[in-house]
């Protein structure tokens, strides 16, 4: 049991090609998603997850959005910034998007408008 | 005090276990994950949120913990190109990835073959008369041969050299197979899903 919980959890679940595809694809869009958003303004890890949420209709788990602030954080696409703020019991984690950040936006998007184009294409035709 | 004091005992645990799990990385790097979580938890139960289910959210802490690591193992693999760190990381992934099983596979069989390489050169080093790569009426037979007076060695001294471009091709091909193994690893799935 504890075993199938943990294979849950696993980063990798499997790399069959339907599976991966699919996720290969929402792992995209939530990365796109997350870059436009911070594109506005800096955000803190709560308050991405509520407007991916009610903004992009995108439900992520929190323990999904963070291993990927992470990862972009590494791969210079964003930049943290701990704030302490007047109203917050304790800092934040806020994160800006960089240059390299948003070069990363306009090509993920011009990817995803490709693809959503030709998909929407191919449903519409008879 | 601070809001530590407020904080229930399984929230500290969890940021314990958090904290042990994230060891393999850096210091900062596993502090900081952990202020962050600190922070996102206390800031989730302030909102009114049950502790249990901001905790079940975020996933065991092992697991959690899991996701950082393995993404920095997987970065510094690819990142670096090292063989080690490459090797290191699809061994990681060979029980839940069929690109890592693979190519842990090929890399294997290349590995013993690289090792049956370097026996034949210390063979032929140490018995010259014995070892080559033979050939007689119907058969070839690679190695040492008590009767070389029956048959024919193809390779004489060429054996050394076509061992080192042996070994040089069995690393460049174990190498272009971790590379694209990760590469296929790093294009990995995330756990989300579109609300309806």
């Amino acid at each position: 049991m504890y075993l199938a919980i943990q294979d849950m959890n696993a980063d990798t679940t499997s790399d069959i090609a339907g599976d991966s595809h699919r996720a290969q694809l929402l792992k995209g869009v939530a990365e796109l998603a997350l870059l436009r958003l911070l594109s506005r303004q800096p955000q803190y890890g709560l308050e991405i997850l509520d407007q991916l949420r009610t903004q992009a209709g995108l439900q992520m788990a929190s323990g999904t959005i963070y291993p990927l602030l992470h990862r972009l954080e590494r791969a210079g696409a964003v930049k943290p910034d701990w704030r302490m703020e007047g109203e917050a019991a304790r800092p934040r984690k806020y994160y800006a998007i960089t240059a390299h950040g948003r070069a990363q936006l306009r090509t993920l998007a011009a990817e995803w408008k490709r693809f959503s184009d030709a998909l929407n294409a191919f449903l519409k035709k008879e | 005090m601070t809001m530590e004091t407020r904080l229930d005992p399984i929230i500290t645990d969890y940021l314990r276990r958090l904290g042990w799990a994230l060891a393999p990385l850096p210091a900062a790097d596993a502090e900081d994950i952990v202020e962050e979580t600190r922070s996102h938890i206390a800031e989730s139960i302030v909102r009114g949120e049950d502790a249990a289910r901001v905790l079940a959210d975020l996933g065991r802490p092992e697991a959690y913990a899991r996701s950082f690591v393995g993404e920095m193992q997987l970065a510094k693999a690819v990142t670096s190109q090292q063989m080690p760190n490459m090797f290191g990381a699809v061994v990681a992934r060979v029980h839940r990835s069929i690109a890592a099983a693979l190519a842990f596979a090929v890399v294997a069989l290349l590995a013993a073959a690289a090792l049956a390489m370097i026996g034949m050169v210390i063979s032929k080093l140490i018995d010259p008369a014995h070892t080559g790569l033979w050939s007689s009426d119907s058969q070839f037979f690679l190695g040492t041969i008590t009767h070389p007076e029956q048959a024919r060695d193809l390779l004489g001294l060429w054996l050394y050299p076509a061992a080192v471009f042996g070994l040089l091709l069995s690393w460049i091909l174990a190498r272009l197979v971790l590379v694209r193994a990760l590469a296929t690893i790093v294009r990995k799935p995330s756990d989300i899903s579109a609300s309806p």
